[in-house]
Order: structure tokens, then sequence, then C-alpha cells
């Protein structure tokens, strides 16, 4: 170190240090009024915007993450069972998946479409006549001698249909509804009504996957119903 | 102003006390300026840069540890405002290049036409002559002469030796005195 800038620096030289402490005791500049409180107001905001950070880095965190992860998929199983988009329908549509021999699908995971098709085809005047008479004449033709389906459940979901065809004035309806009414009596089954059946083909619109071709019949027919 | 200890409001500040941290404002909102002005910003940029500075030390208060002196916290935070906004106003290559330039600069940053409150003129010689030293030989004077802080915590801000913040200093003084003369 050179020993003339210990000298000086170590503050042996007067006249350096007068110096100093003048420029120590020039003026200083000030800040406008209210600038403080402008300073606080940005650090307020800035506190604020730190603690909604921080409760978000909270739900974050991977201890909270998995609850937030269990909650967010229940909440889309919920979701997707109420909300789930039903295809568009028509008439002509649910005609074009009629077999020749008037049902709509030898499914067994779809059992309950024959049903849904004869009511929607019933409560539209509009419908093809003579495919709601097949699909009537397909829906009898299963029908045991006592006047019941393969079980208690089937058998409440025909006879709401046939129901619905009786007042559409289809005349073999009439006779297997009674039948089928009796049966219901017989086994202690209370009858469906056509606003329990609208609910239950909804229902099964939203469980059942699309791709068989009577079971998209019964996701369509939900929707009309 | 409350006698508390700078590291004392800062403790509070990391804890969320905003009351501890407007002290604090109070305490060195001018000596910011005066940082930021020494270095030709003008008087209204002044006072963004050290809002700035507050900011960033709000943000950063709970990165700071009683150990360390505050001064050094702070003028380490102001330092890094500052160097942004040079680099942003594309005008930290030309003030270290060209001093006669920078001169004009400070000139025309003089508090008179940044809108600040009439002080003397001497006051304002000394901000025009300190803004024209070399930004390396600006730096010690303002650390060491204005916040009068010990040259080891000069060197620590400027991430230079003591030894080299001493001839800085030597340098530095020489050259204000002939600027003053």
């Amino acid at each position: 170190m050179n020993e003339d800038i210990e000298r000086i620096l170590n503050g042996s030289d007067a006249d350096l240090r007068a110096f100093v402490a003048s420029l120590r005791a020039a003026p200083q500049a000030r800040v406008r009024d209210g600038f403080a409180a402008d300073v606080m107001a940005a650090v307020e905001a800035e506190a604020r915007r730190g603690a909604f950070a921080r409760s978000l880095r909270g739900l974050l965190r991977p201890a909270a993450l998995f609850p937030l992860a269990a909650c967010l998929v229940a909440l889309l199983a919920v979701a997707s069972i109420f909300f789930r988009p039903v295809p568009r329908f028509s008439l002509e549509k649910l005609v074009a998946c009629q077999r020749a021999d008037g049902s709509f699908s030898s499914s067994t995971a779809a059992p309950y479409v024959q049903a849904y098709a004869v009511t929607v085809l019933a409560k539209d005047p509009s419908a093809d006549r003579a495919a709601l008479q097949q699909a009537v004449v397909a829906l009898v033709r299963e029908q045991n001698a006592e006047g019941g389906w393969a079980n208690a459940s089937l058998s409440a979901r025909n006879v709401a249909a046939l129901a619905a065809a009786s007042e559409a004035g289809v005349d073999a309806a009439v006779r297997a509804y009674r039948r089928g009414v009796r049966y219901l009596r017989m086994h202690g089954i209370g009858e469906m009504s056509a606003a329990d059946l609208s609910r239950d083909a909804r229902s099964a619109a939203a469980r059942l996957p699309g791709s068989d071709l009577g079971v998209a019949c019964s996701v369509a027919l939900a929707a009309r119903l | 102003m409350s006698g508390r200890p700078d590291a004392e409001l800062m403790a509070l500040s990391a804890r969320g006390e905003t009351a501890a941290f407007a002290e604090l404002v109070e305490r060195y909102q001018n000596i910011l300026l005066n940082f930021f002005m020494r270095r030709g910003v003008s008087w209204d940029d002044g006072q963004d840069l050290a809002q700035q500075t507050f900011l960033r030390l709000w943000n950063y208060r709970k990165k700071y540890t009683a150990q360390a002196k505050f001064t050094t916290f702070l003028f380490l935070l102001a330092g890094q405002v500052s160097v942004d906004f040079f680099r942003a106003e594309g005008r930290r290559r030309g003030l270290e290049e060209d001093l006669a330039h920078e001169a004009e600069v400070a000139s025309d940053a003089s508090p008179k036409q940044g809108g600040a409150p009439a002080d003397s003129a001497a006051g304002e010689d000394v901000r025009r002559a300190v803004a024209r030293l070399s930004p390396a030989l600006r730096d010690v004077v303002e650390l060491g002469v204005f916040q009068d802080l010990p040259y080891a915590d000069v060197g620590e801000i400027l991430g230079i030796p003591v030894g080299t913040v001493k001839s800085r200093m030597f340098n530095a003084l020489r050259k204000l005195k002939e600027l003053l003369a």
C-alpha cells in the first residue's frame, strides 16, 4: 500500500479531513411530502399479494396436494354423473336403431332400452306409428305367462312403457299392460310412472357407454324423455 | 424518529410488522434519494428508485440476518436497483465511457429541473461533482464518505478488497477537490 495514501486516509492530513467534512455537511436533497406514505401503501399492497401467494403455495405443498387432488377427482366424478353431455337425438335416429323384429337392442348391458324406446315413440305424436307398434310387439313378445319379464326391475319399466303406449292408442299394449299390472301387484312391486322412467333413463344415459348400438339408443332416448 | 436499532426494526418487519418497516423508510428515505441523485439520477427518478429499493428491502426482509450491518444490506439492494435502472435506460455503458456526457446528464438531472425543493448551491455543486466521478470512484465516495460506512463494508458491497477501497477513495477525493476548487 502506498504510504502516502495510508497517511492521508488515516486522517493525518487535516486539510483532506476538513474537505471530507465539508462534503458531508453539504445540504441534502429531500423527498417530496407524502413519500413515505406512498412507499408504505406500496409495501402494504405487496404484503397482501405475498399473503395471497403464500396461501396458494400452501395449497400446493406436497402434503396438501394429495387431498386437493383427491377432492378434485371426486368433484369431477360427481360432475361427470350430473353434467355428462348427452348426444343429440332425433326420432329418425331412434327408428334407424330399430331392428327388423321391432326391438332396439339385444345387449344384456342395456335391458331397459326397449322400454325407453317405446315410451319415446308413444309420447311423440310425430313418431312413426308403425315403429311404435313394432316396438310394442317386441316388448310383449318377451312378456311371460304371469305378465312379467325376466326380473322385477325390468317388469316395472316395461309396464310403465306399455302404459304410455296404451295412452297413445296402441291396442296391443292395452292388454299387455293390464297383465303386467297384475304381475306387479302379485309380486308386491309398485308401478313406475312415466316420470320415474324418465329419470331412470337419464340416469342410465349418464352411466352407460355409447359404443353399443342399443346402448347408444338408450342414451339418445334418455335425452328425449 | 425511534431510537430502535435498524436490525431490530428489520426483525420486526420480517414478522410482517409494517409499522416497524415504516420507521426504516422514514429513517433512510432521504439518504437513498441522495444516494441515487449523486449517481446522476434526477430528483423524480431518485424517488422512484428509492421506492423500488424499499420494496425490494421488504421482499428480501427475511433474508436479512442481524449479523450483517443493515446499511450494507440496504446499499447492496440500492446498488442493484441502480444497476437495473441504468441498464434499462441503456445508459450504463455511456456513463462509464463518457464522463463528459455524464456531466451533462447530471446537469440535466439537477434538482432545479427535476422539481426538487430548492436547496443551497453548495449541495447541488457537491452532487454534480460526485456525479462526474467515474462509477468506481463515485461508489466508494458515496458509501465511505456520505454513508460513513467502514471500508470493510464498502468493500463487501462493491465486491472489492479493502486496499482497493482505500486507493479509490484517495483518487476520488483528489478528483473531487479539483472539481470543487
